[in-house]
């Protein structure tokens, strides 16, 4: 009976010791998880003295929580974290971030280290590593661990390309010495290069990069050509945009049209140096087979515009050399067409927007059948670009609406230098 | 007399090849005013995304999104706690903090030989832990103070500037709309309320949405999990 009642006893003391550290895990875990407040992880390391978790998150909440800041005790905690569990990366971070606040530098770096060795290929170690070795001006160091923490995730590699541009006053070597070597890396620094202006370095990293890789990145081809007129840089965009896979096969020639012809199918808004379209109700534009002998096909445009519409049906960005002299060629025709002001083709400076062609409005009032025109311009000194426009302006020179209806067709385009150099 | 010539000589000739080493070596700038700054959720620096921490350079634009918020820490400056949807401009050195408040909220926590400035384009409100601020209406006519434990509102449409007149000091800055009276601060479950739910037990579950609801004043930056920090692969997104 004694026996009984002693195993009883026992058993039901076991049982309630179970119960209490059931409990406090359980309330303990649940505060780590849903709370992670600094006076209720307080309380609950209290309650599971032996949680490494528990420890953690209190120096992590010592550190951060403004109300509760304590360098000290965020130390402690992280210590006795470590003590309870040696093999988590993490903690040793952690444990170095409240080292380096005390001011225990070579304690911070040992922590830093301690962590690398648990996680080599990870990112957050040597991440962290290397902005602490920035903050105490190693910055030579620094650079390799960068390199390192950004193979393993290139995520922040935007900021780590502007941190160590402005550390070393934009020193180009420096800061690609942080890039890995992976496509969509090498990519943003292109684009990092672009958002420094830094355009010509831009096209040389393009132009380095594997055929392979840049044609899988051609979407990324013509980001760049975008930025690049937009800062009127067309030298560098062509460096893109004729290497392109959907343009290469087409063997475009500098200071000569694409596409002239009209032969190739287009597309709508690229960015480049193929024709652009805006298309509209009241003057509808399409690819037609009606052509003069020699050429493929043609561009219709169809007016049904009443009122007083403006339009630049289509454009091409040409890359020209400054201070020569270029003829224009064009065909075209028309069927009914009737208006105040009629469709005309324009060549203006892309860079400045000055007109260099005299603009003079061909002959196609009625039904005119195909017939070519010549026009003769001379770039300017800086002019690196042409935009040729076939547009048609309000300007009836007469009070009232300015109507345009009937059919014109252009094609032929051909661009060459006159003038010998 | 020609020994101490020759020692000067080698002096000379030592630091003159120090100087062209040195010269031909790649600049690094000195890090001059270098904090840190840990994010939570989207923070954007310099218009660049930061996920993990980072060293924080004066001249920095910060910007939090919804729901993001992060802490700068200054070193011996102070602390900078930057709540959601905030954009502003901090520099710093060892001995000051400076904020351009374009919109939001930041806390900020001077150090014991710092001085803090946060200046405002708008309406805002300014809320003091401990410590004194002096407020000045963007003319530099007006001046209000405003003492621990105070808040007030600052209602001209041109912003102004808060000076922390103590060290260390800890106060906050939120920008308003202008034509919207301030929002009162949201109530929740206390944290005394939270630890006698705790002790009482099985109120955990209660105590973390009660904490959602609330969330106070302190930093919301909430750490990587512990004890999955055992690597076994790497780190590959």
């Amino acid at each position: 009976v004694i026996v009984r009642l002693a195993l009883s006893i026992f058993l039901v003391i076991l049982s309630l010791l179970g119960c209490y550290t059931a409990y406090g895990a359980g309330v303990a875990g649940m505060v780590a998880r849903y709370a992670p407040q600094t006076e209720l992880l307080e309380a609950a390391v209290r309650l599971a003295p032996g949680d490494p978790k528990l420890h953690y998150l209190l120096g992590h909440a010592y550190l951060h929580d403004l109300d509760n800041l304590d360098i000290q005790k965020a130390i402690q905690s992280l210590n006795r974290a470590v003590e309870l569990s040696p093999n988590d990366y993490l903690i040793w971070l952690t444990q170095a971030k409240a080292l380096e606040r005390a001011g225990d530098l070579a304690g911070a770096e040992e922590s830093l280290m301690r962590s690398i060795s648990l996680a080599p290929h990870y990112f957050e170690p040597h991440w962290q590593l290397a902005n602490f070795l920035v903050r105490i001006g190693k910055v030579d160091r620094a650079l390799p661990e960068f390199r390192q923490a950004l193979a393993a995730n290139p995520e922040q590699l935007t900021y780590g390309l502007e941190l160590v541009w402005q550390l070393s006053d934009g020193d180009l070597g420096l800061t690609e010495s942080i890039v890995p070597l992976r496509a969509t890396a090498r990519l943003d620094y292109i684009q990092f290069l672009f958002s420094k202006g830094r355009y010509r370095e831009g096209i040389a990293q393009w132009t380095g990069l594997p055929v392979e890789m840049r044609d899988g990145a051609s979407w990324r081809g013509r980001q760049f050509i975008e930025q690049l007129f937009i800062a009127r840089e067309y030298d560098l965009a062509w460096e893109i945009w004729h290497e392109l896979p959907e343009i290469r096969g087409q063997m475009p020639v500098k200071g000569k049209f694409y596409n002239g012809s009209f032969d190739l199918p287009t597309e709508k808004f690229l960015a480049g140096f193929e024709w652009q379209f805006e298309n509209s109700d009241q003057a509808k534009l399409s690819i037609d087979s009606l052509a003069p002998a020699s050429v493929g096909r043609s561009l219709r445009i169809e007016y049904s515009a009443e009122g007083s519409p403006s339009f630049e049906h289509i454009r091409q960005f040409l890359a020209v050399e400054p201070g020569r002299e270029y003829r224009l060629r064009y065909s075209a025709r028309s069927e009914g067409l009737t208006g105040g002001s009629l469709p005309f083709v324009e060549i203006t400076d892309a860079r400045g927007g000055s007109l260099l062609n005299s603009r003079s409005e061909p002959m196609l009032l009625g039904s005119v059948e195909w017939h070519q025109y010549d026009l003769v311009f001379r770039t300017g000194p800086e002019t690196r670009a042409v935009r040729l426009s076939i547009r048609r302006n309000a300007d009836c020179r007469v009070e009232g609406p300015c109507p345009i209806f009937g059919r014109v067709w252009f094609t032929g385009f051909l661009l060459e230098v006159v003038d010998k150099k | 007399m020609s020994l101490y010539r020759l020692v000067l000589q080698s002096l000379a000739l030592t630091l003159i090849t120090s100087l062209l080493l040195v010269s031909s070596q790649p600049v690094l700038a000195g890090v001059k005013g270098a904090g840190e700054l840990t994010p939570s959720g989207t923070v954007m620096i310099n218009n660049a995304a930061v996920t993990s921490n980072v060293t924080l350079l004066s001249n920095s634009r910060i910007a939090t999104m919804a729901g993001s918020s992060a802490v700068a820490n200054l070193g011996s400056a102070g602390q900078v706690l930057i709540g959601e949807n905030t954009d502003m401009m901090l520099s710093f050195e060892q001995t000051w903090v400076k904020i351009e408040l374009y919109n939001g909220s930041v806390r900020v926590q001077s150090g014991p030989q710092s001085v803090a400035t946060v200046t405002t384009r708008t309406c805002g409100r300014v809320e003091v832990t401990s410590g004194t601020v002096m407020v000045t209406d963007i003319s530099g006519k007006k001046k209000d103070e405003v003492k621990g434990g105070e808040s007030k509102e600052f209602m001209n449409k041109q912003g102004f500037a808060s000076n922390s007149m103590s060290s260390p000091t800890d106060y906050r800055v939120v920008t308003n709309n202008c034509q919207v009276g301030a929002a009162p601060v949201a109530s929740g479950i206390s944290r005394r309320t939270l630890l006698i739910l705790l002790g009482a037990g099985g109120g955990a579950a209660a105590a973390a949405g009660g904490i959602a609801a609330g969330g106070g004043g302190s930093s919301n930056t909430t750490p990587p999990p512990a004890g999955g920090g055992t690597p076994s692969s790497p780190n590959n997104p």
